[in-house]
């Protein structure tokens, strides 16, 4: 029997991501020559796609997945918003409901390979972020499209003095604390802990796995959409970066590879760490040859610090 | 499998000499060829599949099977089947090597940053040293990544994209952001150059680490341990295999092939350039799976790898000369590994 530990036992791995995002917090506004309101909403602005992506990296990094067609699913919904919208506010939030449907709709299709087709996710989200990628590039041959200043304006700035994505984060969280609670979220922890045993306790793997993929096409979706705002460009190339990022700021906040440990409150410090180191080399003047040196060292860093309670198991064959 | 196929021809010895019960279960069992066809199933559909492509390609264009265009094919090939094999050997263990990409670019920038005199040609002796620091330096990264593997026990997806990032960063301090150097001749012709006029030196070089590569998974411990761990790392360690060491050791042969790749790489494009090894990771991956080499680890080979790398590199040739756009490329080439994924087998059920 393992003993129940404290509140900073249990939660070491997330304290530990805030405490890197406020040393580097303390920093970024230390360095600034002024802080102003423009530069807090500049600030949260650049977590923020990350920060949204991460929410559906969590939930199927929480199964023992993982889904590497993020970043082709943001540039997909970021080509299709681009290359539909227009001024008119009615087509707008039309384009806005088919953004999030096409996302959903990639998401289930990832759940349904893993969990009906019994596949491997890295191997099937691989080849989906291909055929992803490629649909992008149909819509969107050439970067470019149209996106209008207001919905730039409305999700980049602030709404009655409340920068847009600070209200639009808490919102997630809300939506992230409700849903931990609920009976899916609970699935979720099961089967990454074990399949088979939530399984035996009456739980549906395949039809929680689903869920959980089509929740992450979801928030590729929002990210997208969110990234139409920042770039007002659509680009088929553009969302890369965010596959391997938003792996990072899960892993980075605390949730376990393995599955069933973890959660989103983590994540979103480990999104932001990401995203605002490079502001802060930038202040430092530091080259930005150094970036990803310093975003690569910093990962390892912090998963070879959370693995250091490794070294105090004496039986073996608990480690393997 | 070499010991297994030695373990095999006594157990049917002994069938021989066996009661007539054990005959009439020998006679129920399907004939040699078929069971060998079982056994190869996996392979058997990945060799036909280069065939299928192969008359695809030729009826799209007949100049496409001639054989200067397919030695060049070969040669393509060649590079992609190098970093293939450490991804292959890394992937057996249960693991993945996301740092491919920038550890073939660091070996790439050091060995023309070595070798560069100025308007002279580097002597022999400076090429040597050139390329035995860029192996060297593959074999320190793979000893990082194992030791975070096997002893931190980070997950390798995390350890290695980490480690790729690092080294990004890495080469970009290293070449102030431009490569120098040019590749030496002798690389040159490692890469580009012709045995005798005809025979791709690269292939030949892809066959020599083909050779060593299947006899170190079938022939050596270290190739029966790597199994071993892939299907059960406990049952491995409780049979006396030290899980640990062969774990860094897959990934530094991963680092080796990734900085072989990189010197191979330099002489073909007769330079080095940031983002060269950017196009295989994926695609090595792909190879790797598209070969039947299960993602899980344990079971698969090289063997398959290089019909899987072959694949890999016919489907990018004959989707480009059938005039499909990008888009469509990247549509077929998911959906080509999903359906061989799909061809090859599945996962059990949870309730099994």
């Amino acid at each position: 029997m393992r003993r129940r530990r404290s509140f900073f036992g249990r939660n070491a791995p997330v304290l530990l991501a805030y405490l890197a995002f406020v040393i580097l917090m303390g920093t970024y506004i230390g360095l600034l020559p002024r802080f102003s309101g423009a530069q807090a909403i500049s600030i949260a602005n650049q977590g923020m796609t990350l920060a949204i992506a991460s929410l559906g990296q969590t939930l199927v990094i929480l199964t023992g997945g993982v889904d590497l067609s993020v970043g082709p699913l943001i540039a997909l919904t970021n080509s299709v918003a681009a290359s539909l919208m227009s001024d008119d506010p009615v087509r707008v939030a039309l384009v806005v409901l088919l953004v999030l449907i096409v996302g959903m709709a990639c998401g289930a299709l990832n759940g349904i390979l893993i969990a009906y087709g019994r596949l491997q996710p890295i191997v099937v989200t691989l080849a989906t972020s291909s055929i992803y990628t490629g649909c992008a590039l149909f819509v969107r041959p050439r970067p470019g499209g149209y996106v209008p200043e207001w919905f730039t304006d409305a999700l980049t700035t602030s709404v009655a003095g409340i920068p847009s994505a600070l209200i639009l984060l808490a919102v997630l969280v809300a939506l992230w604390l409700a849903f931990r609670r609920t009976r899916l979220g609970v699935s979720l922890y099961a089967i990454g802990s074990s399949e088979g045993a939530a399984f035996m306790s009456g739980i549906s793997p395949a039809r929680a796995k689903v869920a959980a993929y089509t929740l992450a096409g979801l928030s590729s979706a929002v990210a997208g959409l969110f990234f139409t705002a920042q770039t007002a460009t659509g680009s088929a190339l553009s969302g890369n970066v965010f596959t391997l990022n938003s792996v990072a700021a899960v892993v980075l906040g605390g949730t376990s590879l393995a599955g069933g440990r973890g959660g989103y409150i983590g994540t979103i410090a480990g999104a932001y760490v990401i995203s605002v180191i490079v502001s802060v080399l930038f202040f430092l003047q530091v080259s930005p040859f150094y970036q990803s040196m310093f975003q690569g060292g910093i990962l390892l860093l912090a998963v070879a610090i959370g693995s250091l309670q490794l070294l105090r198991v004496k039986n073996r064959l608990e480690v393997l | 499998m070499a010991a297994h196929a030695e373990l095999k021809g006594k157990r049917r010895e002994a069938v021989s000499m066996s009661t007539p019960v054990q005959q009439a279960e020998r006679a129920s069992r399907p004939s040699g060829l078929r069971r060998w066809a079982s056994e190869q199933r996996v392979l058997l559909i990945a060799y036909s599949f280069i065939l299928v492509l192969l008359a695809f390609a030729g009826i799209m264009s007949p100049g496409f099977v001639q054989p200067g265009n397919l030695s060049q094919q070969l040669v393509l090939a060649a590079f992609l089947g190098v970093v293939a094999a450490g991804q292959t050997v890394v992937i057996l263990t249960g693991g993945i090597d996301l740092s491919v990409s920038w550890t073939l670019n660091f070996a790439a920038v050091l060995l023309t940053r070595i070798t560069d005199t100025g308007f002279t040609y580097p002597s022999t002796g400076l090429v040597l040293w050139g390329c035995t620091a860029a192996l060297l330096l593959g074999l320190a990264v793979g000893l990082v990544n194992g030791v975070g593997v096997a002893y931190l026990r980070i997950p390798p997806l995390v350890m290695t994209l980490g480690m790729n990032v690092f080294l990004q960063g890495a080469v970009l301090v290293y070449t102030n952001g431009t490569p120098q150097g040019a590749a030496p001749p002798l690389v040159q012709f490692l890469a580009v150059g012709r045995l005798f006029g005809v025979v791709p030196m690269a292939a030949i070089v892809w066959a020599v680490v083909a050779a060593l590569m299947i006899l170190l998974l079938r022939a050596t411990v270290l190739g029966r341990h790597i199994y071993a761990i892939g299907n059960s790392p406990v049952a491995a360690y409780l049979a006396g295999v030290r899980p640990r060491r062969v774990l860094v050791s897959v990934y530094m042969i991963s680092g080796l092939c990734a900085a072989f790749a990189g010197i191979l790489l330099t002489g073909f494009s007769s330079q080095s350039y940031l983002g060269m090894g950017e196009a295989y990771v994926l695609a090595g991956v792909a190879a790797v799976v598209i070969g039947g080499t299960s993602i899980l680890g344990g079971s698969g080979g090289y063997v398959g790898t290089i019909a899987g790398t072959i694949i890999v590199v016919l489907l990018q040739s004959t989707l480009a000369i059938a005039r499909v756009p990008e888009a469509g490329r990247n549509i077929l080439y998911g959906l080509i590994i999903l359906v061989m994924l799909f061809v090859y087998g599945r996962g059990k059920k949870a309730r099994e």
